[in-house]
């Protein structure tokens, strides 16, 4: 399967899914004024991976901060990741927020609470 | 669309105003606003969690504005100037983010319940409300009001003020602040 490559932008974050080398990450900041079409290809490609997953996904996201239509795309993100979690593939979804963040650090649980999908919370000096 | 567009850069005016804008909101002034307060908090605010804190708020401000100002225009179409407004300010220990703009009357009914609903939340209830509304998950393309709202009292920690004027028979000016203390 193709890799899906976002580069990043004032708005959206940089944004790598590639399962050949294992790499799935979303990194920088989310503040797109559409984020329902900025995701669309991003709920798409996981669509399709879902089909035939790596035995192994492990998901990294570090966002400085987002908007609240980017949370809910988010959401909607783990929710993909969540049903291949759910079909007995191994997914670890890593939450990195600055430690300093208590807001990052909320929204890390705030997923946590509403999502079945395993989420580390991992605290880093930015 | 014709419109004013106005921006004040002023730090030693004396209503301790950082920044103001009036007119059409598009996707470039809209980028305009963003990228200047970044800048003027960058250049005073050494606080990150205050900086991150306005910033977040003016994001969702101003895109609730962008969006509300594409949909009012689409189906006001006899109204031939809808300005927006967007303003912050900085006081000795707070920041004031406010926006306003036209509202029908009947979103602004809805609204005001919203808000006063919203304000006499506890921290609690507020991240209870919160939860249930972000299960649900994706929104429309306009975005959704509630956990807008619910996101810039949750990083304000303060109420949310607001006023609503009227305008002719059917619509009204929604003005809406969040506060900040530094």
């Amino acid at each position: 399967m193709e890799s899906l490559n976002l580069d990043k932008k004032n708005k959206t974050p940089e944004v790598t899914f590639d399962p050949e080398s294992s790499i799935f990450e979303i990194s920088g900041r989310s503040i797109p004024e559409n984020s329902v079409e900025f995701y669309r290809p991003m709920m798409e490609w996981l669509d399709e991976y879902a089909i035939q997953p790596n035995n192994v996904t492990h998901f990294s996201i570090k966002l400085e901060y987002f908007n609240t239509s980017s949370r809910k795309c988010l959401v909607d993100i783990l929710r993909k990741l969540e049903v291949i979690h759910l079909n007995g593939y191994e997914v670890l979804v890593k939450w990195y927020y600055d430690e300093e963040d208590e807001d990052m650090k909320e929204s890390g649980e705030d997923f946590k609470d509403i999502l079945k999908v395993p989420i580390k919370m991992i605290p880093i000096t930015l | 669309m014709g419109g004013i567009v106005k921006y004040i850069n002023s730090l030693e005016d004396k209503n301790h105003n950082l920044l103001s804008f009036q007119g059409d909101i598009t996707d470039i002034s809209l980028d305009n606003i963003l990228k200047l307060v970044e800048n003027k908090l960058n250049g005073i605010e050494k606080n990150v969690k205050v900086k991150k804190k306005v910033f977040k708020i003016v994001v969702e401000m101003v895109q609730n504005i962008y969006h509300h100002y594409s949909n009012f225009s689409s189906i006001q179409q006899e109204e031939t100037f809808q300005p927006v407004k967007f303003t912050l300010d900085k006081y000795a220990s707070s920041y004031v983010i406010s926006a306003s703009n036209y509202v029908s009357n009947s979103v602004a009914t809805t609204l005001k319940e919203k808000i006063d609903k919203i304000n006499a939340m506890n921290g609690e209830q507020l991240r209870a409300a919160y939860l249930k509304k972000l299960m649900r998950g994706r929104m429309s393309r306009q975005g959704g009001a509630g956990l807008g709202m619910i996101d810039i009292v949750r990083n304000s920690e303060s109420k949310l003020t607001y006023s609503f004027e009227k305008v002719g028979n059917k619509n009204a000016i929604f003005s809406l602040s969040a506060t900040v203390h530094s």
